[in-house]
């Protein structure tokens, strides 16, 4: 197993600081005249917690209701957005879902949109204008218009939409079909569907180089991810997950293999949660060499960047804690326990 | 006379009969769904079909043939996230979303859905081959 440059064992992961749930809010550090902050969507306890994103305490909870399932900040980072499946009393899902906006300073839910269909995750147009929302019970992504606080629009892009991303120039949507193996570009100023980009098994979380250029993919069984050209579509890598040391790739891999992968700001690295193994691989970009790999907690699923993007935080959903790793050392410094079976997250410099 | 009073005991208890089966009825709640479908097309034991209605949830109904007069009837929203799960193979309903799977009494057999899908009463009505579909209030 190549381990990288700066492989940090389990032992180092048992050590550093387990950093409890702290009632009175701690102020995050100036960077630049704002704090750092990271909303982390609770699934199972239906709220957001808060981490000071320079000293990794809780500071704060956000109650938004049951089954939060993704949660993104506006560029402007005046606005959150979660999306919401809605369930029965009786714990079944409804088939119908909620978009939230919380206001990330007063720290309060400012409306919802119900809608129909079972929503996943969302996106954001660069501008803001758009609010992206894919429906995996259906074939479409919902278009909404946050000014108006209205769906004004619904793309068909084929079975069962997961997860999305947003060209950074706000041109193009990319769609990862979780019950399809395509990956479905649409155009974000007609929303026609320009081309479908054939993965050969159901898409995870996808991420998008800062150019364009590369897409990179993960899949259900399949533990690593497949590098394709965003244009052309043609795959161009296979990149297996390291396997912890000692430890042989099962016979049968779960359908989750892994979730939760991301470009750095900078666009040096490219960070992939493996799952199965409760660990992360930091790889060079654009060789994609491996230069580190890091154990976290149970079942990572997210990964988001500080607002400074030096460090990266990483959701175990099955350890109810949030992985803090610098990324210049390649070391885990701090683990946040957060609420129930902690998700999707993002990052925002709010004004101090 | 005794016959006449024999008819008349008879005539009475029938309409006391009639009276308590009409009470009986007016104060049944409707079901709170019913559907009636062909399923003569589920020839052999394993057959399947998803109907194009859909059911209480909003969710198609899986129907699945599974003896000469024997079907099950759930709904294809699996209880996890609310994905369409998939026809059965060998007896098993799988949700192509995260693997949940389900056995043709719709019960969870493999996380992460923690709940059963859910089910519709049926009762097959062999000569027309139709099968009316029930969730009672």
């Amino acid at each position: 197993m190549n381990t990288g440059a700066l492989p940090v064992s389990r032992r180092t992961a048992m050590v550093v600081a387990i950093l409890a749930i702290v009632g009175s809010p701690a102020r995050a550090q100036d960077h630049g005249g704002r704090s750092s902050l990271v909303f982390v969507e609770n699934t199972n306890s239906g709220d957001v917690s808060i981490i000071d994103a320079t000293t990794f305490r809780v500071v704060g909870t956000i109650p938004v209701g049951a089954s939060p399932d993704d949660i993104v900040a506006a560029p402007a980072g005046d606005v959150l957005y979660v999306t919401r499946i809605v369930h029965r009393p009786d714990g079944r899902p409804t088939g119908t879902g909620e978009l939230v906006a919380i206001d990330p300073g007063t720290r309060q839910v400012s409306w919802r949109i119900a809608f129909r269909g079972v929503p996943n995750h969302l996106a954001v147009s660069p501008d803001g204008h758009r609010v992206y929302v894919t429906v995996v019970s259906g074939d479409y992504v919902d278009v909404f218009d946050p000014a108006q606080r209205a769906l004004i629009d619904s793309v068909n892009v084929g079975t069962g939409p997961h997860d999305i991303e947003v060209s950074r120039d706000g041109k193009t949507v990319y769609v990862g079909l979780i019950r399809g193996t395509d990956v479905t570009v649409f155009d974000a100023a007609t929303n026609r569907v320009l081309r479908r980009i054939p993965f050969g098994a159901n898409v995870r979380p996808i991420a998008l180089s800062h150019d364009e250029t590369r897409l990179y993919v993960q899949l259900s069984q399949y533990y690593g991810f497949v590098v394709a050209d965003a244009r052309t579509g043609k795959i161009l890598r296979r990149v297996d997950m390291p396997m912890p040391k000692g430890a042989k790739t099962p016979d049968t891999l779960p359908v989750t293999t892994n979730h939760g992968i991301r470009i750095t700001a900078d666009g040096r690295y490219l960070i992939a949660n493996g799952s199965m193994t409760d660990l992360i691989g930091i790889y060079a970009l654009p060789d994609l060499r491996l230069v580190a790999t890091v154990p976290v907690g149970r079942d990572p699923n997210w990964v988001t960047l500080s607002a400074d993007g030096r460090r990266a935080f990483i959701s175990n959903r099955g350890s109810d804690d949030v992985s803090v790793i610098d990324l210049a050392s390649r070391t885990e410094v701090a683990r946040v326990k957060v609420g129930r079976y902690p998700q999707r997250m993002t990052s925002v410099a709010l004004p101090r | 006379m005794s016959s006449r009073r024999e008819f008349l005991g008879h005539a009475a208890r029938a309409v006391a009969s009639a009276a308590a089966i009409g009470c009986d009825r007016s104060h049944r709640r409707p079901p709170l769904f019913e559907s009636t479908i062909d399923v003569s097309t589920l020839t052999i034991d394993g057959a399947t079909l998803v109907t194009s209605t859909l059911g209480l949830d909003g969710a198609p109904i899986l129907v699945v043939r599974d003896g000469a007069a024997r079907f099950h009837a759930l709904s294809m929203q699996c209880t996890h996230e609310g994905c369409p799960v998939r026809p059965p193979v060998r007896g098993i309903i799988t949700c192509p979303c995260h693997g949940s799977q389900y056995d043709l009494d719709g019960r969870e057999r493999q996380g992460p859905a923690q709940l059963p899908l859910a089910r519709y009463a049926v009762e097959y009505h062999r000569w027309t081959k139709r099968l009316t579909l029930r969730v009672d209030a």
